[in-house]
């Protein structure tokens, strides 16, 4: 079931965002790397929740 | 009895004041013990109470006999990484002082310890019913033990007993000055009256490379909330296997009426130990911390490098022994203090001041001294507390030169 893998799934991504908040705070001045990190668990998450939400409305 | 909801109410929802993804924290016992991003998942695994122990053999129930998740695995690999024989997580880095103390000694005994050991030394010995003989150190402005004072220490303690001491302590870094102590020295004398040798590496296992083995202690203990990246609370004994016997010993109580024995649980550990999310999260940041202490030399290059541009500030010095060989620090901060005279906050306008930049850690109402850490911070966040100081300083027409 995607739901309880999701969950996971997307906290576990945002944490990633906030372990290069912690590093950058508290200006937040991220470089080239740091934003695709952020953006690239940003886009994960967004996924992971979009299967979740069809999951929950398809049962 | 019931509690009133209303009074509940303040457990829900809590939030720390301080967020590290907001501030800066320098709190000087806080910067070795920030989660890794593999602890915070481990959290999510293994938060609930005794989640660690799913798979307790129930033929030999002991934490340490867990191989799933791989705790006893945890165990040897964390022994080697600290150049030891046997490790064991514990409460807390006091708890580990205890149970060496209370193995090695009789009520009565004594141990000899440095002069700028953290209190819980001195409590440890107290609760095992030991005495105590410390070493002294030289006072402002280094505070630098005097190492070879140990043995004078030891002949003093026979010369009053009749007896050595039970074991000599020495506190690796201090916690007021972030002193680094040679740990060989210490030894060397240790080995020649044949007396355990505890090395309290509250402040350096786990943030700097250290080898029992290379540094002659018979037993190491450590704080993994202070210096492993790990939850709150945690802490190491390891020691060697001369003394693994003595330590690992198994309970033999027996029930005067039912019979019942524990035979598999070792008695100075009262049992099993630590579990769950300190234990988790100790075990989840390791291979970080493994890699980290390789990191050693970055740390100390960027907190000489901020101390020596505090001390640009007219009226701020450093307190302790130069060069600086850790990132915990003392400054004195006699200028502050002059500003905190005529200021309506009084003592309180400097922790006003950081906390306006997004800096936390100085203890509020301190102006005269402060302590600060700065284990773990990027270059960026370095430079960035120098500004906040020059600022400040400039605000209050202190010279910088």
């Amino acid at each position: 079931m995607a739901l309880t893998t999701g969950v996971k799934e997307t906290i576990n991504e945002m944490i990633k965002v906030q372990q290069v908040l912690r590093k950058t705070s508290p200006l937040h001045k991220m470089n080239a790397d740091e934003k695709r990190q952020v953006l690239a668990a940003i886009d994960k998450a967004e996924e992971t929740l979009k299967k979740m939400r069809g999951e929950v409305k398809g049962t | 009895m019931k509690i009133p909801q209303d009074r509940l109410n303040r457990y829900v929802g809590m939030k720390r004041d301080f967020a590290e993804e907001e501030y800066i924290n320098l709190q000087p016992i806080q910067r070795g013990g920030i989660l890794t991003e593999e602890a915070r998942r481990a959290i999510l695994e293994f938060g609930d109470g005794y989640s660690t122990c799913d798979w307790c053999p129930p033929k030999a129930a002991r934490l340490d006999m867990i191989t799933e998740p791989p705790i006893q695995s945890f165990y040897q690999d964390l022994a080697e990484f600290l150049g030891m024989d046997v490790a064991r997580v514990v409460t807390r880095c006091r708890e580990a002082k205890f149970i060496a103390f209370r193995m090695l000694g009789r009520p009565g005994d004594y141990v000899v310890l440095d002069s700028t050991a953290h209190y819980s030394s001195y409590i440890a010995a107290e609760l095992a019913e030991l005495k105590v003989k410390e070493v002294p150190n030289s006072g402002p402005p280094e505070y630098r033990v005097d190492l070879e004072a140990y043995a004078g220490k030891i002949e003093e303690v026979k010369k009053e007993t009749g007896k050595l001491p039970a074991a000599v302590l020495l506190t690796h870094v201090d916690y007021l000055y972030g002193n680094l102590n040679d740990a060989k020295v210490v030894s060397k004398i240790a080995k020649e009256y044949s007396i355990p040798y505890i090395l309290n590496c509250a402040y350096s296992a786990g943030i700097m490379p250290v080898s029992g083995k290379e540094l002659g202690a018979d037993i190491i203990t450590s704080s993994g909330h202070k210096s492993w990246a790990a939850s709150a609370p945690t802490g190491i004994l390891a020691f060697n296997k001369s003394l693994e016997e003595k330590f690992t010993a198994r309970s033999k109580i027996e029930g005067d009426l039912t019979k019942r024995k524990f035979g598999t649980k070792e008695l100075a550990m009262l049992g099993c130990t630590v579990m769950g999310a300190p234990l988790i999260t100790l075990m989840a940041s390791f291979p970080e911390v493994v890699k980290r202490v390789e990191r050693w030399g970055e740390e100390v290059e960027k907190v000489r490098y901020l101390v020596a541009e505090l001390e640009k500030i007219e009226g701020i010095t450093m307190r302790g022994m130069k060069p600086k060989m850790h990132t915990l620090t003392h400054m004195e901060t006699e200028s502050l203090y002059k500003v905190s005279e005529t200021h309506k906050r009084k003592g309180y306008f400097l922790y006003d001041e950081l906390r306006s930049r997004k800096i936390v850690g100085i203890q509020p109402g301190l102006t005269k001294h402060f302590k600060f850490n700065t284990y773990g911070l990027t270059w960026d966040q370095i430079r960035y507390v120098r500004d906040a100081f020059f600022d400040m300083a400039k605000k209050y027409g202190l010279k910088v030169s």
